[in-house]
C-alpha cells in the first residue's frame, strides 16, 4: 500500500494534467482518491515499484477521468461522453445483437446501467464507476454490452418456446450432448494429464475452436496473432495430444494398438450403435467384436 | 487440418470452471493487449475453462472492419498498384519493342541503309586494317559460319548468286582496291541480303575475314569470267570460302596482314574517298551490296533475312560507369563496346556524309578534334532498332553504328551555325530514318534521314 502512494504521491501531478479531469469536474482530491483506490486493488499482481509506476502509467487516465466525472454525475462530462461514444455504443450492440431491436434494447439497459438507476444507500450507482482505465472505454462498453448480452441470452435460452424455434427454423435440435463418462477410465485421465500440459493459451485456443467453434480469424483477433500462427498452432496441438494422450494410455498398462483403438473409438458413435442395434430386433447376429462386448458391458447397467 | 480426438473434446467441455469471472475491465485490457504477461496468463487460464467469457472477449472484438481499412491502403500503396503500374509499363515496353521489331522487318527502307552501311565498311576497311579487337571476334566468326551454312543449304540463296555477277562486273571496273570491298560485298549479299547479314563481315580487322576475302577474291577470279556462273558453281565458290574460314588463323592471319597493309599502302587516302564516294554513286552496286538480285522488294522475301537479324541483333545498356555494354545472348553476358576503338576518323566520316552541307561539316570537324581519340564518353542513353544503334551521353557525344556496335561513327548534329550542346539525355528513333533527340540544356533534335542531317527545334 504504501508502495503505492509514494508512487502516487510521485506521479499524480503528471497524471492529473493527462486526465484534464477539471475541465470535467472531477476535483483533483476525487481523482487521486480513484488512483489510490485503482492502485491497492492492483497491489496483489504489481508487488514491485516499477511495475507499480508502470502500472500507473499505462492507465488511460483521461477515459477514466471522464467516466468517472460521469459517474459523479458531471453533466459537462455525460455530454463529452454521449457525444463520443453514443453512436458507438449502438453499433457495437447492433454487432453483438445482430437485430436492430435487441441491439437498442441491449444498448438502452447498459445505458440504464451507466447512468446508474440502482440506487444504494440512497446514492445512484453508475456502473462507470466500475471503470478503471487498464482498457479503452470503448473497448470496455463494448465488453461489458457483450456481458450483458451473454447474460441475457444465457437466462432466456432455457425459455425459448418451440414455436419460437420452429420458426426460426431450428426443429428438433438434438439436445446438448451430456459429457459421456468415457469407456475407460484410463482414456480420459490421459486426456486429462495431456491437457494440463498444455499452456493456457493453448487450451483457450483448443476451447474456442473445437467447443465454441470460433472462426480461425476470431481466435486470431481474441489473441491478437495472425490467423495462420493460430491455424500451424491447431495442427501441432491434435498432432501432440494425441502423441501424449497414446504415451499416457503407454504408461498406464495399454498396449499400442489398444490405445490406438480407445482414442479412434468415438464413444458417441459407439453409443448410437448400440441404439441402433437395440432398436433393430431382427438384425443379423454379426456384430462386431466390440459392439458385443459394449452391449454386454451396458446390459446390466 | 487434423482433428483432435474426440475424448480431449469431452475432457475439455470437462474442465470448464465455475465461479467468478474475470472483470470487464480486465477483459477489455487483455484484449487489446495491454495486461502483463502474468495477469495475461491468468486470464488465459480462466478464459480455458470459462465459455463465457471466451464469448465475451469474442463479442467485444473491435469491429474487423476498421483492422483492414487500416491494414488495406497500405498494402494497395506498397503491393498492387505499383505492381500493376510496373506490368502495365513492362507490357508497353514489349508492345513497342514488337511493333519496333515487326517495322523494321516489314520496311523498305532498309536500301538507304545499306547504302550507308556499305559506305561506312569501305570506309573502315581502308582506314584501319589493325588487329582485331577481342570483343567482336567470336560472335562475328560464329556469324560467318551460319552464312557459309545457310548459303549451302538454301536454295533461294544460290538462285540469287546465280544474279550476282552482273553488279559485281561493274564492280570490277574500279581500282583493285576497291573490288575486294566489293565482292565481299556481292558474297554477303548473296548470302543472307538482309541488313544483320552483312554486319558480321564487316570487321575489317579480323585474320578470319580477311582470309575469307582473300579465298573469296580467288572465287572471283573465276566468276571474272564474261558469262555469270551457274549456280552449283557459286555452290561451289562459297563453300570453298566457308572451307578457308574454318582454317586457323595462326599463320594465315600473318599472311592475311601483309596483304592488307598492301591493299591499304596503293591507293592514297583521296583515292579510297573518292572510291567511296563513287561506289555512294552507284545505286546498283549499293543495291548490289546486300540485295544481290537488284530490286529491293525481290530481295525481301529472302527468308535468311530475318532469321539473321535475330540471330545477331544484340540488345543494349549502360552499365552504371556510363560504359555501352551489349549482349548477344539475350542478356546473360554482356560486353564492352568501345565506340573509340572502331570509329571511323573524321576526314572518312567527313567524306561519308556528302549529304551534309559545307557549314556543317566545317561545325563537325571543330566539334570532333578537341576529343581525344582513346576518351570513352559517358553514356547516358542507347537506342537500337535492330542493329541501327544510337548512343548518347555527356558532353554532345552521340554514336551511331549501322552494324549492331561494331562499327561507330560520331555524329554531332548541327545545322547552320548552331550545333548541338549539353548532353544527350535521351534518343528516340520511330524508325531507321525518323528520330529525335534530347539533351540536358533542353535541345530537341530531329533528323528524318537517319541522322544525316538535323534539325533544330
Amino acid at each position: 500500500m504504501s508502495t503505492v502512494q509514494s508512487v502516487l504521491d510521485d506521479l499524480l501531478p503528471d497524471l492529473h494534467a493527462k486526465s484534464g479531469c477539471e475541465k470535467l469536474g472531477l476535483a483533483r482530491d476525487s481523482f487521486a482518491a480513484i488512483l489510490l483506490q485503482i492502485g491497492a486493488k492492483q497491489s496483489a499482481e504489481a508487488t514491485s515499484e516499477s511495475e507499480v509506476r508502470t502500472f500507473f502509467l499505462t492507465l488511460r487516465v483521461d477515459e477514466l477521468a471522464l467516466a468517472r466525472a460521469c459517474a459523479a454525475g458531471h453533466n459537462a462530462a455525460w455530454e463529452i461522453f454521449l457525444t463520443r461514444y453514443r453512436e458507438k455504443l449502438y453499433q457495437s450492440a447492433l454487432r453483438i445483437a445482430r437485430e436492430d431491436s435487441a441491439a437498442r434494447e441491449l444498448a438502452d439497459s447498459l445505458y440504464a446501467d451507466l447512468y446508474g438507476t440502482s440506487t444504494r444507500e440512497g446514492q445512484r450507482v453508475s456502473k462507470l464507476a466500475s471503470y478503471t482505465g487498464r482498457g479503452s472505454l470503448e473497448g470496455w462498453l463494448r465488453t461489458v454490452l457483450a456481458q450483458e448480452y451473454v447474460n441475457r441470452y444465457r437466462r432466456t435460452k432455457r425459455l425459448v418456446s418451440l414455436d419460437e424455434e420452429s420458426e426460426e427454423g431450428i426443429q428438433f435440435r438434438a439436445p446438448e450432448p451430456d459429457p459421456v463418462p468415457a469407456a475407460d477410465p484410463r482414456l480420459a485421465q490421459a486426456a486429462d494429464e495431456a491437457l494440463a500440459a498444455l499452456s493456457a493459451e493453448d487450451r483457450t485456443v483448443l476451447s474456442a475452436y473445437y467447443l465454441d467453434d470460433r472462426t480461425l480469424a476470431e481466435i486470431a483477433r481474441i489473441l491478437g496473432v495472425h490467423e495462420s500462427t493460430i491455424s500451424r498452432k491447431l495442427d501441432k496441438l491434435a498432432k501432440a495430444l494425441r502423441k501424449q494422450i497414446l504415451a499416457a494410455l503407454g504408461r498406464r498398462g495399454m498396449s499400442r494398438r489398444q490405445a490406438e483403438e480407445a482414442l479412434e473409438a468415438d464413444v458417441r458413435d459407439l453409443q448410437l450403435d448400440i441404439r441402433r442395434s437395440l432398436a433393430q430386433e431382427s438384425s443379423p447376429p454379426a456384430f462386431s467384436e466390440k459392439r458385443v462386448e459394449t452391449r454386454v458391458r451396458e446390459g446390466p447397467g | 487440418m487434423q482433428s483432435v480426438p474426440q475424448i480431449v473434446r469431452d475432457r475439455l467441455r470437462a474442465a470448464a470452471i465455475e465461479g467468478a469471472h474475470v472483470d470487464a475491465d480486465v477483459l477489455t485490457a487483455f484484449a487489446e493487449r495491454s495486461l502483463s504477461d502474468r495477469e495475461r496468463s491468468r486470464v488465459l487460464d480462466h478464459l480455458a475453462g470459462c465459455s463465457e467469457c471466451r464469448e465475451v472477449v469474442a463479442l467485444a472484438l473491435p469491429p474487423s472492419e476498421t483492422a483492414t481499412t487500416v491494414l488495406t491502403p497500405a498494402r494497395r500503396g506498397w503491393l498492387s498498384w505499383p505492381a500493376f503500374r510496373w506490368g502495365f509499363a513492362a507490357a508497353g515496353i514489349v508492345i513497342i519493342a514488337v511493333v519496333g521489331t515487326v517495322e523494321i522487318r516489314r520496311s523498305s527502307q532498309p536500301a538507304t541503309m545499306v547504302a550507308k552501311q556499305s559506305q561506312n565498311q569501305n570506309v573502315g576497311l581502308f582506314a584501319q586494317p589493325q588487329p582485331p579487337t577481342n570483343t567482336s571476334t567470336p560472335a562475328d566468326e560464329r556469324n560467318e559460319h551460319k552464312l557459309a551454312d545457310k548459303d549451302l543449304q538454301s536454295d533461294g540463296a544460290a538462285k540469287e548468286h546465280a544474279k550476282v555477277p552482273e553488279p559485281s562486273l561493274t564492280a570490277r571496273a574500279i581500282p583493285p582496291s576497291a573490288t575486294i570491298p566489293q565482292n565481299r560485298n556481292t558474297r554477303d549479299g548473296r548470302t543472307v541480303g538482309g541488313p544483320i547479314a552483312g554486319s558480321p563481315s564487316y570487321g575489317p580487322n579480323m585474320p578470319t575475314q580477311f582470309q575469307q576475302q582473300m579465298a573469296q577474291q580467288s572465287a572471283n577470279q573465276l566468276q571474272a569470267l564474261p558469262q555469270p556462273s551457274p549456280s552449283g558453281a557459286a555452290k561451289q565458290q562459297s563453300a570453298d570460302a566457308f572451307e578457308v574460314a574454318k582454317i586457323p588463323p595462326s599463320s594465315q592471319s600473318v599472311e592475311v596482314q601483309s596483304e592488307a597493309a598492301a591493299i591499304q599502302s596503293s591507293p592514297s587516302e583521296t583515292r579510297a574517298e573518292t572510291q567511296t564516294n563513287q561506289l555512294s554513286n552507284q545505286p546498283s552496286s549499293r543495291l548490289s551490296n546486300y540485295y544481290a538480285p537488284g530490286p529491293i522488294g525481290k530481295a525481301k522475301p529472302a527468308t535468311g533475312s530475318g532469321n539473321g537479324a535475330e540471330a545477331v541483333a544484340p540488345r543494349w545498356t549502360i552499365n552504371s560507369a556510363g560504359g555501352l555494354q551489349r549482349s548477344f545472348d539475350q542478356g546473360n553476358s554482356w560486353q564492352d563496346v568501345d565506340v573509340n576503338a572502331t570509329a571511323a576518323r573524321p576526314a572518312e566520316l567527313k567524306a561519308m556524309a556528302p549529304a551534309k552541307t559545307e557549314g556543317a561539316k566545317e561545325a563537325y570537324a571543330e566539334k570532333k578534334a578537341p576529343m581525344a581519340p582513346n576518351s570513352a564518353p559517358v553514356f547516358r542513353t542507347v537506342t537500337a532498332t535492330g542493329v541501327d544503334v544510337w548512343a548518347g551521353g555527356s558532353n554532345g557525344a552521340l554514336f551511331h553504328s549501322l552494324d549492331g556496335g561494331n562499327h561507330w561513327s560520331r555524329v554531332v548534329p548541327s545545322s547552320f551555325a548552331s550545333t548541338l550542346t549539353g548532353d544527350i539525355v535521351g534518343i528516340e528513333f520511330t524508325d531507321p530514318q525518323h528520330g529525335k533527340i534530347a539533351t540536358s540544356s533542353g535541345e530537341v533534335w530531329t533528323t528524318a534521314d537517319d541522322g544525316v542531317t538535323w534539325q533544330k527545334l
